[in-house]
């Protein structure tokens, strides 16, 4: 006979009252470190111009080049 | 290093700052070593069948930089501002448990790619065996195969105890076959640029158009599919500034370079493999060295995909405290099951099965950059990437965003309407548009739309 009793079902979504599941303290300390700090950057001006030069430009001028080869 | 640091490069948890060590040079040699492989050559022999060597190789060299970029800006800002993975990175857009779809497709993707990688390792070592004289041709030495795919998970498996340093260190030993690579080309081009220029590419359409957008579109296809990769690379990097560069440079640039030697083989001596026509063009050493550099390449992109992939099967609840160990044995037992008993089924099989897992990475690339350059402006809640609760931002409705499924959903058929990644068959559009940019945009779009609801429901965490 299949066992269906609640503690071998699939886990259930857990609700908004229950509190969430405490993180790993390693985890946690992590998170916590960014949460303290200031929001830390993506790309910087430099990183955008590279970016564009060669994820745009340099493509650009590849098919115009290519195209009339 | 530190137990703690050593613990955190075999995690799926973000990296402090003083734990992401990696320069631009060393970023740059593992990117290069990771991008250089046998798929390199079937990339070139793919555009050699629609286009000839110049148009070929600049079609490529530009759609390999446009598909970079969107990796870069899709899966780089998240991963480089927090220190985290490609398949973290998306969860923002799919939700606390509909990441799963994306790591599905990162799964799916890797394994996939290094069971290719690993065959073609271990045939690679066989031929080199038998070309160096210690082994005899024949069916014997064809049943190594099995034997020395177990023997190049052992060594990959060895090499990752070390987590993401023993990605670098690999990568370090065996960046020099990309400059080998570079010299085998040369060789080719030097003997037979004439023939080069003559040849005619033998699938070409009539429509030169199609031809030159399709080798457009193996491009960005074919660096589309570093979005599982890039993350776990890009994550021991500092800053963004850091990883510009060597992405595009280091990840991007050997790509259209290296499918040259498969273009050019293809196209005047009709094979792409470097291990068959270095030997006609310039004897047994120097298929010898062809067959060293198959051997490295493979085996450093195997290394690379194998972390990614473990560090993307941390996300999962159950797998967050198992040992590196296990979680290694985990990732590497399907690429030694299917090395040791379908190795040719699976080369016969790999093409369509990987064209469309290929279909996906363009639509989720769409997705992450609209959500988070346009509707999160970069504001990105790193302990709701962590933790599955109602009350935090990525939980959505049961931690699924439907707008990212269908969203992932429409992007796919529209790549799909445009190109049919089996069959070859297009829309009249495909040719101004490729099929890689309107399945990204639709993606895009329809997220959009679709995350203009959840707004108003005040799911998603997303700025006022």
């Amino acid at each position: 006979m299949t066992d269906r009793s609640p503690s071998s079902a699939l886990p259930l979504a857990p609700s908004p009252a229950a509190p969430a599941a405490p993180l790993p303290p390693e985890l946690e300390a992590r998170i916590a470190a960014f949460e303290r700090a200031a929001p830390a950057p993506d790309f910087d001006k430099s990183g955008w111009f590279w970016m564009m030069l060669l994820g745009v430009a340099i493509p650009v001028v590849l098919l115009i080049a290519g195209w009339w080869a | 290093m530190t137990r703690g640091m050593a613990q955190a490069d075999e995690s799926a948890w973000p990296l402090l700052a003083q734990e992401r060590t990696w320069g631009a040079a060393r970023l740059t040699l593992t990117l290069a070593t990771t991008a250089a492989a046998t798929w390199c050559y079937l990339i070139g022999e793919s555009v050699g069948s629609y286009l000839g060597f110049i148009k070929g190789g600049l079609a490529l060299g530009a759609g390999c930089m446009i598909g970079m970029v969107l990796v870069l800006l899709a899966a780089g800002p998240v991963c480089v501002r927090f220190g985290i993975d490609s398949v973290a990175s998306s969860k923002p857009q799919f939700g606390s448990r509909g990441w799963v779809v994306p790591a599905a497709l990162q799964a799916v993707s890797i394994i996939g790619w290094n069971s290719l990688l690993i065959i073609f390792f271990a045939k690679s070592a066989v031929q080199l065996s038998i070309a160096l004289g210690v082994l005899e041709p024949g069916a014997r030495s064809a049943a190594l195969v099995p034997l020395l795919t177990v023997c190049a998970c052992a060594i990959i498996f060895t090499a990752l105890r070390r987590g993401a340093t023993g990605v670098s260190m690999v990568s370090n030993i065996l960046v020099a076959h990309v400059f080998v690579g570079l010299w085998m080309l040369y060789l080719l081009v030097s003997r037979r640029w004439p023939e080069l220029l003559a040849a005619r590419p033998p699938s070409a359409s009539p429509d030169h158009l199609w031809n030159y957008t399709t080798g457009v579109e193996l491009g960005i296809g074919a660096t589309l599919s570093w979005w599982p990769y890039i993350g776990a690379m890009i994550r021991m990097a500092p800053n963004g500034r850091t990883i510009v560069l060597p992405v595009m440079l280091g990840m991007a640039a050997p790509v259209p370079l290296l499918s040259l030697i498969g273009l050019a083989g293809s196209l005047v001596l009709k094979s792409s493999d470097p291990t068959e026509w270095l030997r006609t063009v310039g004897g047994p050493a120097y298929a010898i060295i062809s067959l060293t550099f198959v051997t490295a390449a493979n085996f450093g992109t195997t290394t690379a995909g194998i972390y990614a992939s473990a560090i993307g099967l941390r996300n999962f609840t159950v797998l967050q405290q198992r040992s590196w160990t296990t979680l290694l044995l985990i990732t590497i037992a399907p690429v030694a099951l299917v090395g040791i008993f379908i190795p040719e089924l699976f080369f016969a099989k790999f093409g369509n099965f990987l064209a469309l897992i290929g279909v996906a990475f363009a639509p989720l690339c769409g997705i992450q950059i609209v959500d988070y350059f346009v509707l999160r402006r970069g504001r990105i809640d790193i302990r709701a990437i962590y933790v599955d609760h109602p009350q935090q931002a990525y939980y959505y409705w049961r931690g699924i965003n439907p707008a990212a499924l269908i969203a992932l959903a429409a992007g796919c058929v529209t790549y799909v309407v445009f190109l049919n990644p089996l069959s070859y068959r297009s829309t009249t559009l495909y040719p101004y548009l490729t099929a890689s940019l309107p399945a990204a945009a639709a993606a895009a779009l329809v997220y959009f739309l679709g995350s203009l609801l959840v707004i108003r429901a005040g799911r998603g965490g997303y700025p006022a």
